[in-house]
């Protein structure tokens, strides 16, 4: 996965080196010169030197290809706006962005705020399980019938793990069209447990919203 | 009609003169002083509120306002304290402030109320005070 974090700090720094560990790339967007350097010596050359709420800086930190977006200022007003930046530039991007304020979180509700978590959620480990367990990825859409088709992967940490389909709560217009195994077997069996890195590929009719 | 203006920026003098004929009752309120706008505005029948924090009174301000007008130099706080009131109030007139040229351009893409320093014969919100 790749994953774009928008604030350097110690929570972030440490969740980095743990994504990176588990295969995944990550990108940093800063405006402080020195804790890019910083940065840099601490894991190596993932920066990218500007203002997260300016579409040149996350083009050039390549938010079109990202999975993930953190949005994670110490100042919510910045936090909100490059969500909201980020998923203009993205659409299938899923954004988490730390409040840093209670009282703000009635705030990040709407179509661009997938997640919003508080500061004293924003610990690593956390944040970690977090994008292990919930990425889930639309990777076909059927405008003829409304219909469409998703990935989920299943995390290192995930709840799914050690259960079957049947025990996954799917939603009456979903049906689970195959399990990828992280062997690179394809089984239409939904009685086996999921593993860890397994992938559930998973058809469902669209509900649009009503924009009324 | 009573008219909040939050921020002073480069637009704040083209809006009140845009809107100074259509109220009576216009405060600006700005967290630090700015002599040259206080000076300018001499004349001007507008209250100028100083010393306030913005953050943690926008909420009280609108509620006690019919339009607001957000005019500080920072997007991120102008965008911010848009959701804010409209979240609170829905059917409050807001009119926010967007310096950066793509997000001036999404936010009009989406609807809201919200203008340029390089738009700004095209942003009429003139409607809005005259009603």
């Amino acid at each position: 996965m790749y994953i774009i974090i928008a604030g350097m700090n110690n929570i972030t720094i440490n969740l980095a080196k743990k994504l990176i560990a588990d295969g995944n790339e990550i990108t940093f967007v800063d405006s402080n010169e020195n804790k890019s350097e910083e940065i840099e010596k601490k894991i190596g050359f993932v920066n990218v030197l500007g203002s997260p709420y300016n579409k040149s800086t996350l083009i050039e930190s390549g938010i079109e290809r990202a999975n993930f977006f953190i949005a994670s200022d110490m100042k919510d007003e910045i936090n909100f706006l490059s969500v909201m930046l980020a998923k203009y530039l993205n659409n299938e991007i899923i954004s988490i962005s730390l409040v840093n304020k209670i009282s703000n979180k009635r705030i990040f509700i709407g179509d661009e705020f997938d997640f919003a978590i508080e500061y004293d959620e924003m610990i690593s480990d956390t944040l970690n399980s977090f994008i292990a367990n919930k990425f889930d990825q639309l990777i076909y859409t059927n405008t003829d019938n409304h219909t469409e088709i998703r990935i989920i992967s299943i995390g290192k940490d995930s709840s799914l793990i050690g259960k079957t389909i049947n025990d996954v709560d799917l939603n009456n217009e979903s049906e689970v069209i195959a399990i990828l195994s992280s062997s690179g077997t394809i089984s239409h069996n939904l009685s086996n447990t999921l593993n860890p890195l397994d992938k559930i590929l998973i058809q469902s009719t669209i509900n649009y919203k009503n924009d009324e | 009609m009573k008219i909040a203006i939050i921020g002073i920026s480069k637009i704040t003098d083209y809006v009140i003169d845009k809107i100074i004929n259509h109220s009576e009752d216009i405060s600006v309120y700005t967290e630090i002083r700015d002599f040259n706008f206080e000076n300018k505005n001499l004349n001007n029948n507008i209250k100028i509120i100083t010393n306030i924090e913005l953050e943690e009174n926008i909420e009280k301000i609108s509620k006690s306002s019919d339009i607001v007008f957000l005019l500080s130099e920072s997007d991120p706080f102008n965008s911010f304290s848009y959701k804010k009131i409209i979240t609170n109030e829905p059917n409050k007139k807001v009119v926010m402030l967007i310096n950066d040229n793509e997000i001036y351009n999404i936010y009009k893409e989406k609807k809201y109320s919200v203008i340029s320093p390089f738009d700004l014969e095209q942003n009429d919100f003139s409607y809005l005070v005259k009603e």
